[in-house]
């Protein structure tokens, strides 16, 4: 702290001093957004690629399974992460009139989040991966995270404990809930039992480690990508119009009624899954509630343009963030939409969903995060934007991308669903999966053609960025701090009001008198006379207790009752634990990202019990630890694939699909054949499952290892039996692989068996 | 800040800005909220509220009610559908399919899409056996080819094909597979 009144004893008028902004952490997580942004869109584009052109699976590392949750982190935690830290950082100094706390901790902070993404970019392809989405990364990173988040919100919230201003400004409102919850998400959704270095197990189980997973993936793009986008909103929207906010009413309706409703509405990811149907009912009127106190955002931010249309015509800034915020609009509208059931058993598991997240994360969150680049770029180098023209370029580049992305989406999502769903005159599927899948080919290319737009319009960007910081080395030596003049705050010590009750009450205390009921009763009507929010506003510690009150009320009634009530999910018999060898199949599912394509959750509607056998039932998943129902069907449904197939068709179906599946997008896995199946953990796998409650026998987790050995001989000897050519691969992975593949299903035919 | 000239009493948005909050030159307006913004909000409640009591009373189906519906739509059509396409598959049926164009090429559409991945593009054979006239083992009839197709051979891993398709594809495809 000491740097900051540095000197303003001997320049600053009476009653005013000097702060001295901390631009160059701004600078450096404006930098590392447009890094990152690039290397996230790229892998996008050859993920998108991948889907059409299967050859793009270039190896064991950078299969589509293993490179998608690269995509969606790189996209989500260090795209829009870096771009909402460098807009907390900017905004905050200035919003409370302070440096931030700590240059210590802004670095710890920088750096640290760097190191986790540089984390997740190589153990993500190494197939280290906890599979929950958005919440893959193996727990040693995770713990990273909560470190970092931890510094982060140190940083933060001294910053306002120091602030000058006493109030504080709505865009700050949204940075506190973002920093409350994304801890309690973040910790409750990392729970996992580690049984080595990189590989750990989820310590929930089936239908309740879904709930949890999807309350905590709901809410990050509830408290990652949208309540720190709406701050940023709130801050760098007036200040580019240089209007003032629509309306301040409208401000406190819609952050206490989005902070408090957001957090219900997770189990709208699960509908017509296993979930109780009481859970999905809840997260779908609670999504369709948020409709409004979305849009009280879009509305405070369009209507704050008022009367500056003209303005926005000709500034890319307000251009870019026009088009974030009706896109915020649009998908707020759509979520809730698509979070009510009927259009839900339509639109899940399809490419719809992937329309609906990317008219967010590409329009919203991206056209905000440039809207701001561009008006930060030039006041954090101290120069002028190199070229407005590549800016209107990047701008209308990155609108035919995201229209051409969004629009094939849509029609290749709608397409497939409604195919999935379709039966002829005579009450057969009309159509065979991969029918489904050839179809909406023509619609992946498309996708390939905006993305890679899109990506193109963000390099323009950079370029004009790179040039912009090239002027600024011309005309500037250094980048010094800004200083700025502002007035010694006296609030803190002079709590008084101006007609001095307050100052009554407590002189009185203080001599040691009794303040009458009268005194203070005109002091508390002193004190709410600018309303009741005015006075939370001045207290930062109480308006985050209650915004951690807020988001934890939602939380526990959706969690709670779920994980304790009895009856929620009920037993069957006939379900056992996986055996050892089983299990190592899985981890080989789970390295190698095949949940990514595949679900494992046969919804309760006719055409998924006529394509795939009898629908999911909730006791079937007690052992899955995590649960594996995926979220996004590009391959079939496999909860009950074991034993449709024999061994031989799997093992032809890994090594090269083509050959037994013309025309499918399924990667190639020929390292399978040749890697060998590494049972040395097995054996603290099966105990630290056993930790968790899975019934197996010590004898079991003891010898886990030559049971896993003695399964596999039988396997491959079956498999050599089938076809020679398949001989002989008792301890490669593909074994393990196969006994997964094939366990999946029976036991609950077992069960049907038995009746 | 730009100019904060109140407007006239009219306007529902009087845009008043209001004293005292500036916050780095950030200023607000004491608008009240839109109130098509407030009803709407408060109709998503009412509509929620109403769609718990009405799930509750039966009067929305429910997963289970819905999967009911469901079944009882594909079991009208198999019902309906069913009887009018109907066909009896006989030897003599059969045998005239061989010679009939559009009924093989229906065939073959079907045997790429459902045999193919098993049995070859060409009938070469692969997981299952070949049916290409030089190469194949099999001395079944035409109409024992198609019993296999239709039920299936469980033990070899050949599946039933009449919970997916209908009596007439699998007679083509049956067809079919006797040209190659
Ligand atoms: C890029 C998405 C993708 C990935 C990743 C993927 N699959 Fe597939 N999978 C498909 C598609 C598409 C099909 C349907 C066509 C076919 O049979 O290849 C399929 C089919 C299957 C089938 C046949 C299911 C049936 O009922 O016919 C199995 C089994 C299977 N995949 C297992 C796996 C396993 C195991 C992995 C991981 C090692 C995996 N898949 C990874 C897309 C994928």
């Amino acid at each position: 702290m000491t740097d900051v009144r540095d000197g303003s004893a001997t320049t600053a008028p009476p009653g005013m001093e000097e702060v001295r902004y901390d631009d160059k952490t701004v600078r450096l997580f404006v930098l590392a957004t447009l890094l990152w942004g690039i290397v996230g869109m790229l892998v996008g584009v050859v993920i998108a690629l991948q889907l059409v052109w299967p050859a793009a699976n270039l190896g064991e590392y950078l299969t589509f399974g293993r490179l998608r949750p690269v995509h969606t982190n790189a996209v989500i935690f260090a795209f829009a992460g870096n771009a909402i830290f460098a807009a907390v950082y900017y905004s905050t100094q200035r919003l409370v009139k302070a440096r931030m706390a700590s240059d210590l901790l802004s670095k710890l902070h920088f750096w640290g989040w760097q190191g986790i993404i540089a984390a997740a970019a190589i153990t993500l392809p190494l197939g280290m991966t906890q599979t929950k989405e958005y919440a893959e990364l193996e727990w040693p990173i995770a713990l990273a995270i909560a470190v970092v988040w931890v510094i982060f919100a140190i940083n933060f919230f001294w910053t306002l404990k120091i602030r000058r201003e006493k109030h504080l400004y709505v865009a700050l409102w949204f940075y506190i809930a973002t920093i409350v919850t994304v801890a309690i998400l973040h910790i409750v959704n990392n729970l996992v039992i580690p049984v080595g270095l990189f590989k750990s197990y989820s310590i929930y189980a089936g239908v309740h480690d879904a709930m949890i997973q999807w309350w905590y993936g709901h809410n990050a793009v509830a408290f990652v990508l949208t309540t720190p986008f709406l701050g940023l909103m709130y801050y760098f929207l007036p200040k580019a119009a240089n209007r003032p906010i629509f309306s301040y009413k409208l401000s406190i309706a819609h952050f206490w009624s989005l902070v408090f409703i957001y957090i219900w509405a997770g189990p709208h990811h699960l509908h017509y899954t296993s979930l109780p149907e009481w859970a999905s009912t809840m997260g779908m009127v609670f999504s369709v509630m948020l409709w409004m106190p979305s849009w009280g955002g879009m509305i405070n931010g369009l209507f704050t343009l008022r009367g500056a249309w003209d303005k926005v015509r000709r500034d890319p800034v307000l251009k870019f963030f026009v088009v974030g915020i009706t896109f915020y609009g649009m998908a707020t509208f759509e979520g809730p939409m698509m979070s009510i059931k009927i259009v839900n058993s339509l639109s899940h598991f399809t490419d719809w969903t992937i329309a609906h997240v990317h008219s967010a994360a590409l329009g919203w969150n991206g056209f905000m995060t440039f809207g701001m680049i561009y008006w930060l770029v030039p006041r954090l180098w101290k120069t002028k934007l190199w070229s407005t023209k590549l800016a209107n370029a990047h701008f209308w580049l990155a609108m035919i991308g995201i229209l051409l992305y969004i629009v094939a989406m849509y029609s290749a999502g709608i397409t497939q669903g409604l195919m999935w769903r379709a039966f002829d005159e005579e009450g057969r599927l009309m159509y065979t999966f991969m029918e489904t899948v050839t179809a909406i080919m023509p619609m992946y290319w498309v996708r390939v053609v905006g993305g890679s737009i899109y990506l193109i319009s963000v390099l323009v960007a950079a370029y004009n960025i790179y040039q912009t910081i090239r002027q600024s080395r011309r005309e500037n030596d250094d980048l010094p701090d800004p200083v700025a003049l502002v007035p010694i705050p006296t609030w803190r010590d002079d709590d008084r009001a101006e007609d001095g009750t307050v100052a009554t009450v407590e002189k009185k205390k203080h001599d040691g008198g009794q303040a009458n009921i009268d005194d203070i009763l005109f002091a508390i009507q002193d004190k709410i006379k600018h309303g009741v929010h005015r006075l939370l506003e001045g207290w930062a510690l109480v308006f985050t207790i209650l915004t951690t009150i807020a988001v934890l009320i939602g939380s526990v009634i959706s969690i709670v009752p779920l994980l304790t009530m009895p009856g929620q999910v009920p037993e069957i018999e006939s379900v056992q634990p996986y055996t050892p060898l089983e299990l190592e199949g899985r981890d080989i599912y789970i390295a190698e990202g095949c949940h990514v394509c595949h679900s494992q959750m046969v919804r309760p509607m006719v055409d998924e019990i006529e394509r795939y056998g009898e629908y999911s039932k909730p006791g079937e998943d007690v052992y899955e630890y995590p649960f594996l129902w995926g979220s996004k069907r590009t391959g079939p449904d496999l909860a009950r694939v074991g034993g449709k197939y024999n061994h031989e068709w799997h093992a032809q179906h890994f090594l090269d699909p083509e050959l037994t599946s013309p025309g499918t997008i399924m990667p190639a896995y020929p390292w399978l054949f040749e890697k060998e199946l590494d049972l040395s953990r097995t054996s603290r796998k099966l105990a630290a499952m056993q930790t968790l409650g899975v019934p197996y026998t010590d004898e079991e987790v003891e010898n886990a290892a030559e049971l896993a050995q003695a399964q596999a001989a039988q396997v491959a000897q079956e498999l050599g039996i089938q076809n020679a050519d398949f001989a002989g691969l008792d301890n490669k992975q593909v074994i393990a692989l196969i006994a997964y593949m094939q366990r999946l299903g029976i036991d609950i035919q077992q069960d049907q068996g038995d009746r | 800040m730009s100019e904060s000239k109140p407007k006239d009493q009219g306007s529902p948005y009087p845009d008043v800005v209001i004293q005292g909050h500036d916050y780095d030159g950030i200023q607000e307006y004491d608008n009240p909220m839109p109130a098509w913004w407030l009803w709407i909000f408060y109709a998503t409640i009412a509509w929620s509220v109403f769609y718990v009591a009405a799930l509750g009373m039966g009067w929305i189906d429910d997963y289970e009610a819905q999967l009911e519906r469901g079944e009882l739509y594909v079991a009208e059509l198999r019902a309906s559908g069913g009887e009018a396409m109907a066909v009896e598959v006989t030897e003599d049926y059969l045998a005239g399919l061989l010679e009939d164009q559009d009924q093989l090429s229906s065939g073959e559409r079907t045997y790429a899409t459902r045999c193919a991945s098993c049995h070859g593009m060409e009938g070469e054979g692969g997981i299952g056996p070949a049916f290409k006239a030089d190469l194949r083992e099999s001395e079944r009839t035409t109409i024992e080819l198609y019993e296999v197709v239709r039920d299936g051979i469980p033990a070899g891993g050949m599946p039933a094909h009449e919970p997916m398709m209908s009596a007439q594809d699998m007679a083509a495809v049956t067809a079919f597979i006797e040209t190659l």
